[in-house]
């Protein structure tokens, strides 16, 4: 402890500790001299004696400071002080190095902080890491499966759960159907005691109470903050306020702030109050769901409780359930399904893989783009190192050690790193400010810096100081002393080991590049292949526009003759192409349930099939362009029918392949979930979003459109615009089906694009990446190239002096350009075939090895390396053999 | 010549620690001492008695402290620890068999 206090005080007391020193000396040559002059010495005769006797005060200063192990520390705060007098002295040096690594620490950081708040940190909801759902997963995809009745209630019951609550998801229509234009919002529907689930509350007005529940109180509403800015331009006096929501009157309750979400829940705008309902209810009739009848189990399991233990407890549980009566009552209804238990999930699992893979993908390529920046970095460095020979070897001269200049070197890379770092800190916030307002935010989410991505920062910096800092510190070292002194700086060889660094680093720099152009092409090739893909339909101009018609207000028979007023109207408008389906085309709704065929044995892997479905009218295959391969396209309704097999369907290519690969489907007879047996009278093209890779809707099923469904979309191609279409049909609706709800026009194409929208934001940010690497290495190669000329002058002079053409030495210098480039080339296009497998979720029609990438990108490459070695190829060119064999 | 400077180094240590066995000294009182006692056939190099003195600190086996000379100055006086008596035992014990061993070889004949 002693030892350690006084080294502390030698640190931090220094100056009182020096004083001291000098005084404990000075007492010393005090005595002996007195001695002295007792043994009968002059008084100047004494202080020499005593001053000889003692041996040079300095030295011992030293000597005893030596002691004091404080040395270290003081090198460092010496260095410190002499590196930032260096960059004082060469600003600009200092600022170029130090904003290329604040790009690249900076973009890395923002990333990084992205990964960290999609991927690694917990949820934002109280006790987040606790929190689960229930979730099956069907044949071809996950679906949410309607819960079981009886097993869900016994889970919530188990010890594993501390809480459980249902939330029910839906579109519903908001406003006054017969005044204004009523919108469709997305919804969710509450029991009470959600608020407190996800520990957010209410702004403004109260939460939902377990009194709202009841049938006979009024029915209440929250609005998010969206709406409420929205549509109520943030009017505190909106609580106690009614609107109409599906055309009932709904009490304003209050305002939930803008980070009410649920997790599993996508973004809500209004948050109605369950009423009245068990916890199954509401499953009973929805086999095939509909919109609004989606609940969505979300627990909370016990403290200390794993997700392993919740899924063992739901696994016995369900050995029991299913000797209860309900469940093979249940089972019937979905046609005789194999069940799985539901596994439970954890919330914080639940990224979209394809959101988990676009932010990791993007990660891996800022962190190319910070490798690019320190091979730049520590070339600049080398070629100061290199101009800073004689400095270094007048300090080896005096006495300065191998590893003080390395020190010294590292310390300077160290101070740029740092300050890198914290420029960098301002980029990461701007490149999440510009994330957040980009399309790419959509696809990835955002971030904020929060200490551990600060944490982050400091290690990238600490990170690049190596990586950058150690090549021009070997350098500095290097013993070369006697070289340096001897001769001027040109016509010696510049220490060969730094230029073969060199040499390698921008060896790498293409090399990286290489990879970010590489994935960068391939995206640009998925683009055109999806641009120019063959979705199954004619997309040209299509517009689709859906009209729900509520059931309160619309019988069976209203609605249809609501959709044939609406329908005539249409047509005189001599719309294109018109035609109704259910669904808006590209789109399919999906349906989950048994699929049975009459004439093949059920087998447990068809048990439980996602199914897209689409309700057309017969008329609608000609109209959107949609080929009938074999059979025939359906007569018009005949759902309605009692009759086995009445109905008729067609379904897609795929299907018919898959469950028939003989090539008979057309006169099978089907049953799906609890609809009729229907024989599937024809077959038509797959229709596939290109990019979205649907699997849960990549089995399509048709069947005669019917006003049962409750909703059509109005089909049709015109090139009118948007708005004016909206208004129009508005119109027409509200005179002939008052009551009604009309969604907003969709353009197909621009749901293709949507699919597209996050190949597009990877492009744009790997493509600007893969720009700014390009531009780096070939900066990097022309600084290397143009050194090179520089000490070959003599040699280039001699060269012409014997007779070398321009042509000769321009070829000369083009080829070691060329040559340097092809291993960057040849390691870069390797290593892209190694990691663009990365990018294979997102590549459509093209595979992650293209040749004709990688050879495009490698020719691109190769003619930015000539481009860049042109000036010093030129300069070389015009050496003026005379001057050059004069100059030394 | 380190070899040399490592043997006195620890000579001049020993030195010091038997000189503060004795009495609480200051740095100049300590070079007079180990004169004295060796009757001047030892000049401590004064130059090397401070670094020795912080280094013997460092280690715990002296500890100095500020006080009052027999005239009234301000001197640092150092005094011997529990550790530096301890020390100054087993390295006085090391020292006689080493200077033993050197005599015996010294003074074969042979």
């Amino acid at each position: 402890m002693r030892p350690f206090r006084l080294w502390l005080r030698a640190l931090f007391l220094r100056r009182r500790v020096e004083h001291e020193m000098r005084r404990e000396m000075q007492l010393h040559l005090q005595l002996e001299t007195e001695a002295n002059l007792r043994r009968g010495m002059s008084e100047s005769e004494a202080r020499r004696a005593a001053l000889i006797a003692f041996g040079g005060i300095g030295k011992a200063e030293e000597a005893v400071r030596d002691e004091r192990l404080t040395r270290t520390l003081e090198i460092v705060v010496g260095d410190v002080r002499y590196a930032i007098r260096g960059f004082a002295r060469r600003p600009l040096f200092a600022s170029v190095i130090i904003t290329l690594l604040a790009v690249g620490i900076g973009a890395n950081t923002a990333l990084f902080g992205v990964v960290y708040q999609q991927l690694i940190s917990p949820l934002p909801f109280k006790d987040g890491s606790r929190m689960v759902h229930l979730q099956s997963t069907g044949a071809q995809g996950t679906i949410q499966l309607p819960i079981a009745p009886g097993l869900q209630e016994a889970w919530a019951r188990s010890p594993t759960v501390e809480q459980m609550v249902v939330v029910g998801v839906g579109v519903f229509a908001v406003g006054d159907t017969t005044q204004d234009r009523p919108r469709q919002v997305y919804g969710a529907v509450l029991p009470p005691g959600a608020s407190a689930f996800v520990g957010i509350h209410p702004v403004l007005g109260r939460d939902i109470q377990p009194t709202d529940t009841l049938s006979s109180a009024p029915p209440v509403v929250l609005l998010s903050d969206q709406i409420w800015r929205r549509d109520f331009a943030a009017d505190r006096g909106v609580v106690g306020r009614s609107i109409l929501i599906e055309g009932v009157g709904h009490v304003v309750i209050g305002v939930v702030p803008p980070a009410y979400a649920m997790p599993f829940i996508d973004e809500r705008d209004i948050f109605l109050a369950r009423r009245a309902l068990s916890v199954n209810a509401t499953r009973s009739d929805s086999l095939l769901n509909s919109p609004t009848s989606d609940g969505i189990p979300l627990a909370k399991l016990r403290p200390g409780m794993s997700v392993d233990d919740a899924n063992r407890e739901m696994s016995g549980l369900f050995e029991r359930w299913k000797a209860d009566p309900r469940a093979a009552q249940f089972v019937a209804q979905l046609g005789g399904v194999v069940i799985d238990p539901p596994r439970v999930v954890r919330a914080i699992d639940d990224v979209r893989p394809a959101t988990r893979e676009a932010i990791l993908v993007l990660f891996a390529a800022v962190s190319l783009v910070l490798l690019i920046t320190c091979a730049n970095v520590a070339n600049l460095l080398l070629v100061r190192a290199w101009s800073r020979q004689r400095e270094f070897a007048v300090r080896a001269a005096i006495g300065a050690s191998r590893g003080r200049l390395m020190a010294q070197v590292l310390t300077e890379g160290a101070i740029l790193s740092l300050a890198g770092a914290f420029a960098g800190i301002g980029v990461a916030t701007l490149v999440l400010r510009g994330i957040q307002a980009s399309q790419l935010g959509r696809t990835i989410g955002t971030a904020s810096l929060q200490p551990s991505v600060l944490v982050w920062c400091l290690a990238l910096s600490l990170f690049t100081t190596i990586t950058f800092g150690l090549a021009p510190a070997r350098f500095a070292a290097e013993d070369r002393m006697t070289d340096a002194l001897k001769a001027g700086a040109r016509s010696q060889s510049g220490g060969s080991s730094a230029r073969r660094v060199r040499t390698a680093l921008v060896g790498l720099e293409i090399a990286l590049s290489f990879v970010l152009l590489a994935g960068a092409g391939l995206l640009v090739r998925t683009l055109m292949a999806m641009g120019g893909a063959d979705i199954g339909i004619d997309t040209r101009d299509l517009v689709s526009v859906e009209v729900r018609f509520p059931q309160k207000r619309f019988s069976l028979d209203a609605r249809r003759a609501a959709v044939g007023a609406i329908r005539s109207h249409l047509e005189a408008l001599e719309l294109r192409d018109l035609t109704i389906s259910s669904m808006t085309p590209p789109r399919f709704g999906i349906g989950l349930g048994g699929l049975q065929f009459e004439n093949r044995p059920t087998r447990a892997s068809d048990s439980l099939s996602a199914i897209g479905f689409n309700d057309v009218d017969p008329a609608y295959f000609a109209r959107v362009g949609l080929r009938v391969t074999r059979g025939r396209i359906f007569q018009a309704d005949t759902r309605l029918s009692t009759d086995k097999n009445a109905t008729e369907v067609m379904v897609n290519e795929r299907l018919a392949r898959r469950f028939f690969p003989n090539g008979n489907a057309v006169g099978q007879h089907l049953k799906y979930g609890k609809l009729p047996w229907s024989t599937i009278v024809g077959v038509v093209a797959d229709v596939d979003i290109p990019g979205l890779n649907d699997r849960a809707r990549s089995l399509q099923l048709y069947m005669p459109i019917s006003p049962v469904t409750g909703r059509a979309n109005f089909v049709f191609r015109s090139t009118r615009p948007v708005f004016k279409l909206d208004s129009l049909i508005r119109a027409i609706v509200r005179d002939a089906a008052p009551g009604a709800t009309v969604g907003n026009p969709i353009i197909a194409d621009e749901l293709l694009s949507g699919a597209r929208q996050t190949q597009h934001s990877l492009l744009q940010v790997i493509g600007a990446f893969a720009l700014v690497a390009l531009c780096l290495a070939a900066i990097g190669l022309h600084a290397v190239i143009a050194f090179s000329v520089g000490q070959r002058t003599r040699e280039i002079g001699m060269r012409v002096a014997l007779g070398a053409a321009q042509a000769d030495v321009v070829r000369l210098i083009l080829r070691q350009g060329l040559s340097l480039s092809l291993w960057g080339v040849a390691v870069g296009g390797g290593g892209a075939l190694l990691t663009s497998r990365a990018l294979s979720s997102f590549l459509y029609g093209v595979h992650p090895r293209d040749p004709v990438t990688i050879v495009a990108v490698g020719a691109l490459v190769a003619v930015v390396a000539v481009v860049a070695s042109l000036p010093p190829a030129w300069r070389a060119a015009r050496i003026d053999p005379i001057e050059a064999l004069r100059a030394d | 010549m380190s070899d040399a400077a490592d043997v006195l180094q620890g000579t001049l240590d020993l030195l010091v620690l038997k000189a503060l066995s004795l009495a609480a000294l200051h740095g100049w009182g300590i070079s007079q001492r180990i004169q004295q006692l060796s009757r001047d056939a030892l000049q401590i190099g004064q130059g090397s008695l401070y670094p020795a003195l912080y280094r013997l600190e460092r280690k715990g086996l002296v500890k100095g402290e500020w006080g009052t000379s027999e005239n009234n100055r301000e001197a640092k006086y150092y005094t011997l620890t529990a550790a530096g008596k301890r020390a100054l035992a087993a390295e006085s014990e090391e020292w006689r068999r080493y200077s033993s061993a050197v005599d015996l070889v010294l003074s074969a004949t042979g």
